[in-house]
């Protein structure tokens, strides 16, 4: 499959991202049969994760029930974390925020258990695009702490080439081309040193739908909730995929099509970009001065004088903050310390230059996530905040 | 960004299909070109930097598709009147023998718009030639430009993805084509020829709709419907990706002419020649797909054939196309009235 020994490294120890979908169950199984066939072992140790997605939806506590079952009967230790162990570690206080609606800020418990926090948060999120990008990066951020806490320096995902082909339309319409080599390679080095691999990168879902059939291997597919918060509405990633697989039925060499394409794509990104706060991800240099360039948002809109100053008062800080070592917390507090003092309608119109270290196409996604700013923040980032504050 | 685009005194030649976009086109090129011409005669002094001075053309393609090209042309023979431009006009049938009309009863409605491409691709750059232009000018809006980077991806064609973004040409080989409506919605080009009351012609292709192309199309209007900001997105992304001469500048691929019609080509033959031949063979499939086999076999085939081509000798019914190095500047240019 292309991959070198250079990046499995010298005896290191493996994390499975296991969702209980077909491609994670097969990369399992082949991971097990492979580690446990050799005489030389390959690998130190293996280890499961998996994230419970049962706060999106009731129905996920079943087949949580079930992933579980299926995990602890290989040999390897296994994990499974909630996506709202996110905000563990998180003080009340700042699960209050949270939990504050922007009107009565009696309304709120003050033992909110983290369940509730993370669905009130995921509910005050307008667009479904938004809350399925949170729920990946917090997905991603969850599997690369673990990763760190039992010293894994490998992590398989199970990435088949069709969802690969489906999700590089769709990142790609949402303005992340730059980081194309790193998202869709077969081995990357980018997030913080852990080595993400995809073994499965050039098998098509048919074919994994065979294997698995054949071999008798259940998959469990989660459900993702969202019907219940936006119905029907379409997101950006279903759309894609309809797309591609109606197109892949019509024209049969759709997707192989694009998923060379995309792996062939070279971009200027390397080691020395910045990391995205919210997805982790490359940042493009010089995103703010394409943006200003092609777009009209001005804050022309501020009518009121007071409003006004207020906006510059915080420019002034941000430009402080950016020759400040500890930048990004500060310019996050000055985000929450604004709240009171001006329209949010005004400083949405500034959500741009208010958003420093996060990549192109988090940007546009935090902007549709709400017309409150504190649910516009997402979540993974203010965890991040509070924990650095309490170090702080 | 005029000024970017275009040299002071640069001679340009607007591509006009008749469309909002080439008609929005013309309508701001002469615009914006006289305003600070006649502000120069005036503040000499002050303004001489704003001197355009550019010598505008108007270049029609005739694709020979009746009821839909024969109408948008006198559209476009309308704006030349008002715009008082000296038009061009080159037809398919002059250049190549076959309208698109013939081709589309030997192709049928089924890649049909890859003829169409090719062909007007290098009729422009002959009409440029025949001119004697610095650039070519296309109404190429932000979302032709989406749906490119788009169908590029799902056509697997690399080369043109790393480079479709790009708002000027930057090839040495043929007369630059810039883009200046690269960042520009369609629908505000729609709005702006709505509020001038432009005089364009508005329908579609009638062989379009079975085009490759239109799938791309729909999906884009469907994201766009979900997210408003897809389309710079899309841009923004395709400008991300590098083309192998910037990623790895010993892999630069030396662009060549094709031996049969001096047009650039990165191969001996180009696409336009093997179309055209498999049209005139009556194997109009042969230049579609993977072609690297035919054009080594058909180069062989024909070597002996090519030396003995001149351009002069060039009769109706010939298969060979004029010489891109014996196209001269043309005398028949329409001039305004």
């Amino acid at each position: 499959m292309g991959l070198q020994k250079a990046d499995l490294g010298e005896k290191n120890k493996v994390l499975i991202a296991y969702s209980g979908g077909p491609s994670s169950t097969l990369l399992l199984n082949l991971t097990q049969t492979f580690h446990e066939s050799s005489s030389h072992k390959k690998f130190v140790d293996v280890e499961i994760i998996n994230i419970d997605e049962s706060s999106m939806d009731d129905r996920n506590i079943e087949v949580a029930k079930k992933i579980s079952e299926v995990a602890n009967k290989s040999n390897f230790n296994y994990t499974q974390l909630k996506l709202e162990s996110i905000l563990e570690g998180c003080s009340q206080e700042f699960k209050k925020h949270l939990l504050f609606d922007g009107e009565n800020p009696n309304s709120t418990s003050l033992l909110a258990s983290n369940e509730e926090v993370f669905k009130h948060y995921i509910s005050s999120i307008q667009s479904k695009d938004s809350v399925q990008d949170s729920i990946k990066n917090i997905k991603l951020r969850l599997i690369l702490q673990h990763a760190k806490d039992r010293n894994c320096g490998l992590i398989f995902f199970g990435d088949n080439s069709t969802r690969i082909a489906c999700q590089s339309i769709a990142m790609a319409s949402k303005g992340r081309g730059y980081s194309f080599p790193i998202d869709f390679s077969l081995s990357t080095s980018w997030y913080n040193g852990f080595v993400i691999i995809k073994p499965l990168k050039d098998i098509l879902v048919k074919e994994i739908g065979i294997y698995n059939k054949l071999n008798n291997l259940d998959s469990f597919p989660f459900f993702d909730g969202l019907e219940k918060l936006f119905g029907n509405k379409v997101s950006i990633d279903k759309l894609t995929e309809d797309f591609i697989i109606g197109l892949d039925v019509e024209f049969p060499s759709t997707v192989s099509t694009i998923f060379k394409t995309i792996t062939k794509a070279t971009t200027s990104v390397n080691d020395t970009c910045l990391p995205c706060k919210n997805c982790l991800g490359p940042i493009k240099s010089n995103c703010d001065i394409w943006l200003a360039s092609h777009s009209v948002t001005r804050l022309e809109t501020i009518t009121n004088p007071v409003e006004e100053l207020e906006v510059r008062n915080i420019e002034l800080c941000y430009i402080a903050c950016l020759k400040s070592p500890t930048c990004f917390v500060s310019i996050w507090i000055i985000h929450f310390t604004v709240l009171e003092a001006i329209e949010v309608s005004a400083l949405t119109e500034k959500e741009d230059d208010l958003l420093p270290d996060t990549e192109f196409s988090c940007r546009a996604s935090i902007k549709e996530r709400s017309s409150t700013l504190e649910s516009s923040v997402p979540i993974n980032v203010l965890v991040q905040l509070q924990k650095l504050l309490t170090l702080v | 960004m005029f000024l970017k685009l275009n040299e002071i005194g640069d001679k340009i030649a607007i591509a006009a299909s008749g469309g909002k976009d080439s008609t929005v086109l013309a309508h701001i090129m002469k615009l914006l070109n006289e305003r600070y011409l006649n502000r120069k005669i005036f503040f000499h002094w002050l303004l001489q930097r704003y001197d355009y001075g550019l010598d505008l053309f108007l270049l029609s393609i005739d694709e020979g598709i009746s009821g839909y090209r024969d109408d948008s042309l006198e559209t476009v023979k309308r704006n030349q009147l008002e715009y008082q431009l000296p038009l061009k006009i080159l037809s398919y049938k002059d250049l190549y023998d076959w309208s698109m009309d013939d081709i589309v009863k030997e192709i049928g409605r089924k890649n049909n718009c890859t003829f169409c491409g090719v062909f007007r691709r290098q009729a422009l750059d002959r009409g440029a030639v025949m001119l004697g232009v610095d650039q070519i000018v296309t109404g190429h809006n932000a979302d032709d430009i989406a749906e490119t980077v788009l169908m590029n991806i799902l056509r697997g064609d690399i080369a043109r993805l790393q480079r479709c973004t790009f708002i000027k040409t930057k090839s040495e080989e043929t007369i630059p084509r810039s883009k200046p409506f690269k960042y520009t919605y369609e629908k505000e080009i729609v709005m702006y020829a709505y509020f001038k009351k432009l005089d364009y012609f508005s329908t579609e292709c009638i062989y379009s709709p079975n085009a490759y192309r239109g799938h791309a199309r729909v999906f884009l209007k469907d994201l766009e419907a979900i997210r408003p900001s897809t389309i710079l997105d899309i841009i923004h992304s395709g400008e991300a990706f590098e083309t192998s001469a910037e990623s790895n500048p010993t892999n630069v691929t030396v662009p060549g002419v094709c031996n049969r019609c001096g047009y650039m080509s990165s191969r001996d033959l180009c696409k336009a020649c093997l179309l055209l031949e498999g049209l005139n063979r009556g194997l109009p499939k042969l230049g579609i797909g993977n072609t690297e086999k035919l054009r080594k076999k058909h180069l062989d085939e024909k070597e002996k054939s090519i030396g003995e081509y001149s351009s002069s000798k060039r009769t109706p019914g010939n298969p060979f196309i004029q010489n891109f190095n014996d196209l001269k500047l043309g005398s028949d240019l329409k001039k305004p009235l």
